[in-house]
């Protein structure tokens, strides 16, 4: 008979046997919160690079673990680990999995995720998550993965929280609001008390007109990327927090270090203090250090770095890069005595300067740019 | 940094109709203003960006030249018009900054940049410049970077542009747009010595554009060159500069410039150092007499007046490598 | 083993991340739906917070939580420094203010845009009392430093100074002067702070030390060592800042605790300057004495530092005079004086940068006393031994760094007199000094697996902090294994890997190499014991003795033909891997043994006659520090230390308003560090040097000698090319007028 397990309540344990390698038991994972999924079939094979960096953004995020039950496999997901997959399919096996997902009501409503708090009580329930358009049941899990994300953490207070921090957070307010949100498509809510002292948010600031989050284009690398920030985001911080580009290094945020130089339209600035908005496609186009290398083949200027040793800690090293490509084809360095003045805008903090120097004379004598 | 609205305009009439409301500044290169904004010294409401009106030539203008406001640094500083005919003006901005700065930077925000003094950067310090009357706590604080020129009992603060150094050596002028119309503005009377009211920095009127500079042809222009010291070897502002042009003939000074960069409030003319050269053959002797007649009057301060010293020698020794080039 | 990839200018395997922007430093660790926090900080140095308006800021969209130190959770320990590298922090657990940028309040929120903004509206007033900054002043308060364990004391006496003093030919009396500097890391201190529950803390933060961060916030939140998890992969520069666990990773696992949320909190570049430490103030009095012949008679070195008032943290200056020159007579002493300021903290070559300014500056003035030559007078005194603490040195071809650098850098061109040297319009000159810095060892434990692929993996807790640890471990493993490099993956920076020390004094390669090392070679010989006892294969029944490994490969010494693969022999013995941890001491000869590095810097500065303004034109720097694991990266070392030493000897200093005690020179404007422009191309001379004693490898450590001395040649070079002595760094221009 199936129930359908609530948002509130206790999350069923279970303990997986038919795993040849270990027994896997949700009790013995309490103490974090823990990402249950469930899925006719998965595979860690559909599961490529960029989605498995998904899945543990998503799991940071959480601070939970995931444990994918799947008929032929389980899958054990912690952010900085390799997977562990006990993929022995057996007839034990899928029937162990099945028991599990009709405990958890969505033995016929898979996929399905549930996110168990640090104490066992689930606080997200999705279950039928939609598989087509999402990429698959991979892409599917990434995507309720996310819906997980926003519903438990946003805006103003998580539910992962358990009794104990909530008194010791009294001050922070809006926390109601942010527990009526998260569990609005998740059925039953199940109101916790509020912190002593906790008030309803007080309403924002105002904000000038026009100052809202704005949907912008912007042309990276040859692609365009959509963003939706507010007009305050420098091209560095959009690149580097928003767009998932974190080649791009902040070392100031004034202007007085280079570390954060891109080309914009091909001539090398200085991202930290360029706005986002002003750089929107189709008004400029946007060159970082991730646009430089073709699939495995890197830039002349990437491997002369490397061949010199132009770098120690390598934080400068996007920037130098990027301002000694600026440089070469801009067309005004006179001479190889001149590169020291044309790329004194790129602080190194380690010193790695005399080979950095090497590497673009290098490459300026070998008219490799 | 405070929110704020952005909007980019490409006319200039509706530029100038936003910028009549409160709160806008206009945005160039951002080098200055999204700097000042990050540290909560600027905190406008509205950005207008000015980056896509037409305003970027560079062109001559009869024996002279006409450059547009939002004509880049670099842009300025290698252009072929202005590096043989304005030598000093090409390199005083090549001095200036970073290439990556100078690729963003422009003319009109050069102009317009703010002193680099450290209390002025910091909005949690008292300073008159940015909160008028809460003090000038650089008097007696840390000075080594402040001004011995031009200086008030309110500011001491640097002007820190190089490019105004120069164009004020070459008797440039800038021209504004506002609501009332154009103006032309001379290079010396654009910035103000900092008085009693040392927010007030240039003749510039809330919301009026600059469109252009225009640079005359002169008998000195050619011959003209910018010397700048500074604590490393590129990549840090002026402790001391100077722009000088002479124009020599028959052996002797017809006219000169002689202009200060960073030991006043605002570039400094040195007209007692012009006259110490006019009339007199260029030698080490006028050139040591004007370099003493520029600092005639410099007020220094426990941390700064090393500076008294350091820009009498930067204006002896701008002359004589003049003299030398040519 | 015949091919040795140790030694070998191998590049850096870590190279094709860094240069495309794929290394993944502590702040770009992918959190989805992560909160930021920015740090509010205090706008006086000294008094109590009587009100915080936290209620504009809290109205702020997207703002999650603003923490003060009236809603903040107790952290205790927070004041509580129980180890070397223990800081007390200042989480928001009162109202005192003890000094400028102090964090008083902490805003988390959606975007980093909000949490800023927040930040900047969160009104503190305060009580302010007077604040003192100015340490001349405060001298005569000076006040000894309790000797910490495992550390030279601060005081030492030997022979007869006075006596000495009376019949010298020729002594110099000066004080020096190094002012507060700022390690300036170009990547800011970030941590992304993680609880996963109320019992689980994982910590992606920007370290030397993971394993003393995880001992220190494991404390401080009353964790459980092994359920906080540190993971530093890529550390942009540290320089001594990031050995401690400042007040910033504490607030940000505070704030992630209180909202249940993943925190991001990157500190600013201003503050950097405000609260994760810096080179302190020292000022230091030298008298050198020698007789005519110029055998150094005797040697005083008094250094007085500056430290907060809550922390103790003296810069140990004086003790390389104890054991630099063959002296008999050396007095030398550590004084502190307290300052209404933030904690100081270790900088590359804590003590021996700063102290050899002094030191090797005042023997700069005794050679034109004595009208000899400055390298001959060093040579003169030559320690053959080590007069500090009497023992032999390990090793030590000092004098080889001497004649090599002097030969390529032509010193014997130099004219004695000052001022007398040109180059066109610029005054040249000439200086040399000597660098030495010691060659520690600490326990360190490291695990190596060879797969069942023939592949192997090893691991190290440690970190990289641009020094080629990932390098050096790679090709010392892959020696050690019988493997070639291609085959070996190094990895570290995680504390589920084996513990390893702090990345500081120079220490990693030494100690996290030996461990390295002897797990390698544990591997490969159960890999040969299975070969040759196991079951079948070429090489079975055979000695261990007669086998060879060479790139992965077992052969015979007698009949080369005979081959085992590392994938045949586990293959066939059933086995899917074979792995041995190792947990490696401080070798034992090091006890009989003074153990440093040595190196001679040879420079050429030009000086502006108007303007004063100083160019280093060429250096010439030799150094012998044991076996170099890899030429390339140590050649990288030595030339970052000497950039350092430039912008110690020209650019550095931070300065404070006298009046407030408030820093005013705080941004990369302000606060000069050398650019592009200010760095010659260097001849780096690395003298072959065997050592059997020093530890398991046989290398001394490069990180950190390379600064040291590099501020004394340069004014030694000053005085040289102008006549005027600077015994006050930083030499601006200013002081050359
Ligand atoms: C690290 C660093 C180092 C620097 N070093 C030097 C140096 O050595 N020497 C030197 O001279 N300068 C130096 N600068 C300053 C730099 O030159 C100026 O910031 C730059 O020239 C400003 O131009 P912008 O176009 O970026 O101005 P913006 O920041 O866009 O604007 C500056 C101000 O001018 C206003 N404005 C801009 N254009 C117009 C216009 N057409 N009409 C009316 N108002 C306008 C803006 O509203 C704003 O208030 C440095 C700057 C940095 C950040
Ligand atoms: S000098 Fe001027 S800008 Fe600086 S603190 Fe004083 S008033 Fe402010
Ligand atoms: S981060 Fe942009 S210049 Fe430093
Ligand atoms: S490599 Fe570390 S800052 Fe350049």
């Amino acid at each position: 008979m199936t129930h359908a397990i609530a948002v509130g309540a206790s999350a069923p344990d279970f303990t997986l046997r038919s795993l040849s390698a270990s027994a896997l038991a949700l009790r013995a994972l309490r103490g974090r919160p823990v990402v249950l999924a469930f899925a006719d079939t998965f595979s860690i094979g559909g599961a490529n690079a960029d989605l498995l960096r998904e899945i543990r953004a998503h799991l940071r995020g959480l601070g939970a673990v995931l444990v994918v039950l799947a008929k032929s496999a389980v899958f054990y997901f912690r952010p900085d680990d390799d997977v562990e997959a006990f993929d022995d399919a057996s007839p034990e096996l899928a029937r162990e999995v099945r028991d599990i997902a009709t405990a958890y009501g969505c033995e016929r409503a898979m996929p399905a995720l549930f996110v168990v708090d640090s104490e066992g009580v689930v606080r997200f329930a999705r279950r039928n998550v939609d598989i087509q358009g999402a990429g698959g049941v991979e892409g599917a899990l990434v995507a309720a993965l996310d819906a997980a994300g926003r519903a438990v953490l946003s805006p103003k207070r998580s539910l992962l929280l358990t009794r104990r921090e909530w008194v010791v957070t009294g001050l922070v307010a809006g926390f109601i609001l942010a527990f009526v949100d998260g569990c609005r498509d998740n059925g039953a809510p199940s109101p916790m008390p509020p912190a002593p002292g906790a008030s309803a948010a007080p309403p924002p600031l105002p904000a000038p007109p026009g100052s809202g989050d704005i949907d912008v284009t912007l042309n990276v690398n040859g692609t365009d990327r959509q963003v939706r920030i507010d007009p305050r985001v420098s091209l560095l911080d959009a690149v580097r927090e928003r767009l998932a580009l974190p080649g791009t290094k902040k070392g100031c945020d004034h202007g007085q270090c280079g570390a954060c130089t891109v080309l914009v339209d091909g001539m090398r600035v200085n991202a930290c203090l360029t706005l986002a908005i002003a750089t929107q496609a189709p008004w400029a186009k946007i060159t970082t250090i991730e646009g430089l290398a073709t699939g495995e083949n890197l830039h002349p200027l990437q491997r002369a770095f490397i061949a010199e040793d132009g770098f120690q800690c390598g934080y400068c090293t996007p920037g130098q890069i990027m301002s000694a490509l600026g440089m070469l084809t801009e067309g005004h360095l006179k001479n190889d005595a001149d590169i020291r003045e044309q790329m004194s805008g790129n602080i190194c903090r380690c010193g790695a300067y005399p080979n950095i120097v090497a590497a673009i004379a290098g490459v300026r004598a070998r008219k490799e740019v | 940094m405070k929110p704020f609205a952005y909007s980019r305009e490409t006319g200039l009439d509706h530029a100038l109709a936003r910028g009549k409301e409160d709160g806008v500044r206009y945005l160039a290169g951002g080098t200055t203003l999204i700097d000042l904004m990050r540290l909560g010294v600027e905190e406008p409401s509205t950005v207008v960006d000015l980056r896509a009106l037409p305003l970027r030539d560079i062109k001559a203008d009869g024996d002279g030249v006409q450059i547009g406001a939002l004509a880049t640094n670099t842009e300025v500083a290698y252009h072929p018009l202005i590096a043989k005919a304005y030598p000093v003006l090409s390199e005083a901005l090549l001095s200036g900054a970073s290439p990556q700065l100078r690729n963003m930077a422009s003319v009109g925000g050069n102009l317009l940049q703010r002193t680099r003094c450290s209390y002025f950067r910091d909005p949690s310090s008292p300073c008159n410049k940015r909160m008028a009357g809460s003090g000038c706590p650089a008097l007696d604080g840390y000075n080594r970077s402040n001004a011995i020129l031009g200086v008030s009992s309110s500011c001491i603060a640097t002007h820190p542009s190089d490019m105004a150094v120069a164009l004020l050596a070459l008797d440039a002028v800038v021209h504004v747009r506002g609501g009332g119309g154009e103006r032309a503005v001379p290079m010396g009377d654009f910035h103000v010595a900092p008085g009693s009211t040392p927010a007030v920095e240039t003749a510039l009127q809330k919301g009026e554009i600059i469109t252009h500079v225009t640079v005359p042809a002169s008998p000195f222009a050619q011959r003209s060159h910018y010397v700048k010291v500074r604590d490393r070897a590129s990549y840090a502002f002026a402790l001391s500069s100077a722009a000088v042009a002479l124009d020599v003939s028959g052996g002797v000074v017809k006219s000169a410039r002689v202009v200060l960069g960073g030991v006043a409030t605002k570039p400094w003319r040195a007209t007692e150092a012009e006259a110490e050269l006019v009339g007199k053959p260029p030698t080490s002797m006028s050139f040591d007499a004007a370099g003493a007649a520029a600092v005639r009057g410099a007020v220094p301060r426990t941390h700064n007046a090393f500076k008294v010293e350091l820009a009498k020698r930067t204006v002896a020794r701008a002359l004589r490598d003049l003299v030398g080039k040519a | 083993m015949t091919a040795s990839s140790v030694g070998k200018p191998l590049d850096r395997v870590d190279g094709r991340l860094k240069v495309t922007g794929t290394a993944t430093f502590s702040a770009e660790v992918a959190v989805a739906n992560v909160a930021h926090a920015v740090i509010v900080g205090a706008t006086i140095s000294k008094g109590k917070i009587t009100a915080l308006d936290v209620g504009e800021a809290q109205r702020v969209p997207g703002v999650v939580a603003v923490l003060t130190h009236l809603n903040a959770a107790k952290v205790p320990g927070a004041d509580k420094p129980t180890e070397m590298t223990d800081k007390v922090v200042q989480v928001l657990q009162n109202d005192a203010v003890l000094y400028d940028g102090q964090p008083i309040a902490l805003v988390v929120a959606d975007t980093l845009e909000h949490a800023s903004h927040a930040a900047s509206l969160v009104k503190a007033t305060y009580a302010a009392e007077a604040a003192i900054c100015e340490m001349d002043k405060e001298i005569g308060a000076g006040f000894a430093p309790k000797a910490a364990p495992g550390r030279p004391p601060p005081d030492s006496n030997r022979g007869d100074i006075d006596a000495a003093l009376a019949t010298a030919f020729a002594r110099v009396d000066a004080t020096y002067t190094t002012p507060c500097e700022n390690h300036n890391p170009l990547e800011m201190h970030a941590t992304i702070a993680v609880f996963q529950g109320e019992d689980h803390l994982t910590l992606y933060d920007a370290t030397q030390g993971i394993f003393g961060l995880r001992k220190r916030i494991s404390k401080a939140f009353d964790l459980k060592p092994e359920n906080v998890r540190v993971i530093s992969h890529f550390v942009g520069g540290g320089f001594g800042s990031k050995g401690s666990a400042w007040s910033h990773v504490f607030l940000a696992a505070m704030a992630s605790r209180a909202t249940g949320r993943a925190v991001k909190l990157s500190i600013t570049r201003q503050q950097m300057f405000a609260f994760v430490g810096y080179r302190p103030q020292t000022i230091q009095q030298v008298t050198a004495a020698a007789s005519k012949d110029g055998t150094l008679v005797a040697l005083r070195h008094e250094v007085t530092s500056a430290t907060s008032r809550f922390d103790t943290f003296a810069e140990p200056s004086a003790n390389v005079t104890r054991m630099l020159y063959a002296c008999p007579n050396v007095k030398t002493s550590h004084r502190l004086v307290r300052l209404d300021v933030a904690t100081p903290t270790f900088t590359r070559a804590p003590g021996e940068a700063s102290g050899s300014f002094a030191l090797e500056s005042a023997l700069d003035e005794l050679s034109y006393s004595l009208k000899m030559d400055p390298l001959a007078l060093r040579l003169k005194n030559y320690a053959e031994t080590d007069p500090d603490e009497k023992k032999p040195f390990s090793s030590k071809t000092l004098r080889d760094c001497y004649t090599q650098g002097a030969a390529k850098f032509g010193w014997s061109k130099r004219k004695p007199e000052p001022r007398s040297m040109r180059d066109g319009n610029w005054l040249v000159g000439f200086g040399m000094a000597t660098a030495t810095y010691p060659s520690r060892q600490s326990a360190a434990s490291a695990l190596a697996r060879v797969k069942k692929d023939g592949s192997a993996q090893v691991l190290a807790g440690s970190q990289d902090i641009g020094t080629g640890t990932y390098t050096i471990m790679t090709q010392i493993a892959a020696d050690a294994l019988g493997m070639s490099v291609e085959r070996v993956h190094f990895d570290l920076g995680d504390t589920t890997f084996p513990e390893t020390p702090v990345s500081g004094g120079s220490q990693t390669a030494s100690s996290v190499g030996s461990a390295v090392k002897r797990a390698g070679m544990a591997v490969r010989t159960k890999l040969i014991d299975l070969a040759v006892k196991g079951k079948g294969g070429p090489l079975n029944g055979m000695s261990a003795e007669q086998v060879d490994a060479e790139a992965g490969v077992l052969v015979s010494k007698q009949d080369r033909t005979k081959s085992d693969s590392y994938e045949a022999v586990l293959a066939r013995n059933g086995l899917d891997q074979i792995e041995e941890k190792i947990d490696e001491k401080e070798k034992a000869e090091r006890k009989d043994h003074s153990t440093h590095a040595f190196g001679a810097h040879f420079i050429e500065v030009k000086v502006d006659p108007d303007f004063g303004e100083v160019r280093v034109s060429r250096v010439v720097s030799a150094f012998a520090a044991g076996k170099i694991l890899n030429r390339k990266t140590a050649r990288s070392q030595f030339i970052g230390g000497i950039v350092w030493g430039l912008g110690l000897a020209l650019h550095e200093h931070t300065e404070r308003d006298p009046r407030t005690s408030r820093v005013v020179t705080k941004d990369l404007a302000d606060y000069h560090v050398p650019v592009h422009a200010d760095v010659p191309d260097m001849d780096i001379v690395m003298v072959d040097e065997v050592d059997p004693y020093v530890n398991e490898i046989g290398a001394k450590g490069v990180g950190e000698i390379g600064i040291v001395g590099v501020g004394a040649a340069i004014a030694n070079a000053v005085y040289h090319a102008t006549g005027k002595r600077v015994r006050s760094l930083p030499i601006t221009l200013d002081k050359l007028l």
